[in-house]
């Protein structure tokens, strides 16, 4: 690659931050297996601490979100500390919270259904402007946080392309710095699952696509 | 008159079952709604002492308290400051009643803070409060890698651990159950006498 080639790279990166796109990633997302939805007997998760990036940096968290009197209500915030990569530095803070979901429901992760929930919504960023995001957490046990953690936490952010498509940072090209942030152990903090109650309950729309404002779960793992 | 008075009689035994039907759903409410509920949780509260001995508080991340049965109060920050006293990231908070329990939570990861030249730092702090009605109130506190003036401190996980420093204290996960059962944890509470008064991570459930 000439010089000329390798400034003008660069200079498309810039123009693409700039813009506030996370065009650069693999736009087509797959279709999903399984319809994951609002847990049978809805409940809330609560959670805290951090992950690590595959290079070793941290991912700091905190959450909370459920199902209370009919809708959904929380929060899901994230600061990456990562130095290199399109994520580098990353700042998300929700703004509303569209979806609670059991993604592993009807026992299609096995039985009984391992703790998973996923977490749908909103969110500011200051790399990225706005953006829809989906959280994973798991909550394994206490205490949660360790090599091996038990619990666990993801989180893949999405925008629209120019043709509607959306753009996810779980498909982010290895130049880009790689996937992020596929559901991983905790290193630090804890995830809490806690039980449902009488107003733990959810009744609006149903459907994944709509929850989730048609981010699904590829490339998030469990 | 016969007639009268089996009119009196339908009217007065009306005017029972009205009062009766009005009362049963009224004590219905009454055992539904009584319970009092206590809830709230701060990521940060600090006061900081004045020369004049006037404090000035700071709350970052505060619910504030729960309006009855059947609420949740959150509120976060991606980053947050105190100038001169501490820095930290994601500051989370939540506090939810039900009719017969209430949970509050309050975290932060990257901790930072300097109180009268002390330095204490924490990559996670969190504080964890349940009561569930009828039965005393409990609560938990996770601190990952807590150092006080460049020094790791082993967080034992037992309440009211207190490591003493110069002025003051840093208590670490303390508890305080109330007579009707209100649990209130602080994961760190750092007491300078005559200079500051900091509770990071603080959550308080209770229900009577």
């Amino acid at each position: 690659m000439s010089k000329r080639e390798k400034k003008i790279g660069q200079l498309a990166i810039l123009a693409i931050m700039a813009g506030g796109l996370l065009v650069g990633l693999l736009t087509v997302r797959s279709t999903p297996v399984y319809a994951h939805v609002v847990p049978v007997t809805c409940d809330f998760t609560t959670g805290g601490g951090f992950v690590y990036n595959d290079d070793g940096s941290k991912v700091n968290f905190g959450l909370v979100a459920g199902c209370k009197n009919g809708g959904f209500f929380g929060h899901v915030n994230v600061v990456n500390h990562d130095t290199t990569g399109m994520f580098a530095g990353l700042h998300i803070s929700s703004d509303k919270i569209t979806g609670y979901l059991d993604p592993c429901r009807n026992n299609v992760c096995g039985s009984p259904p391992p703790t998973y929930r996923d977490i749908c919504g909103v969110a500011d960023t200051n790399l990225f402007g706005q953006v829809y995001f989906r959280a994973r957490t798991y909550d394994g046990g206490e205490p949660g946080s360790g090599p091996k953690g038990p619990d666990k936490f993801g989180i893949k952010i999405c925008q629209k392309d120019m043709n509607g498509n959306l753009a996810c940072s779980v498909y982010a090209l290895p130049q880009d710095g790689g996937p992020w942030l596929p559901t991983r152990f905790l290193q630090g903090g804890n995830i809490q699952l806690h039980k449902n109650n009488p107003s733990t309950f959810y009744n609006g729309p149903t459907d994944e696509s709509t929850l989730c404002n048609g981010v699904f779960d590829d490339g998030l793992g469990f | 008159m016969l007639k009268i008075h089996q009119h009196r009689s339908a009217s007065a035994a009306v005017v029972l079952m009205l009062a009766g039907l009005l009362t049963w759903p009224a004590t219905g409410l009454a055992q539904l709604g009584g319970s009092t509920v206590v809830g709230s949780a701060s990521a940060v509260q600090a006061t900081v002492l004045g020369i004049l001995g006037t404090g000035t508080t700071t709350v970052l991340a505060g619910t504030g308290t729960l309006g009855g049965t059947n609420d949740a109060r959150d509120t976060s920050m991606d980053t947050g400051s105190i100038p001169s006293t501490l820095n930290a990231e994601t500051l989370s908070t939540d506090t939810i009643s039900w009719v017969d329990e209430v949970d509050s939570e309050a975290s932060l990861t990257n901790l930072n803070m300097t109180v009268a030249g002390i330095g204490i730092t924490a990559d996670l702090v969190m504080a964890q409060a349940s009561q569930v009605l009828g039965a005393a109130g409990s609560g938990t506190s996770y601190i990952d890698n807590l150092s006080i003036n460049g020094m790791p401190v082993a967080v034992t996980g037992a309440p009211n651990q207190t490591i003493w420093v110069s002025g003051g204290q840093v208590i670490i996960n303390e508890q305080t159950i109330s007579s009707t059962g209100t649990a209130v944890v602080n994961a760190l509470h750092v007491a300078i006498t005559g200079v500051a008064d900091v509770v990071i991570a603080s959550a308080t459930a209770g229900i009577s």
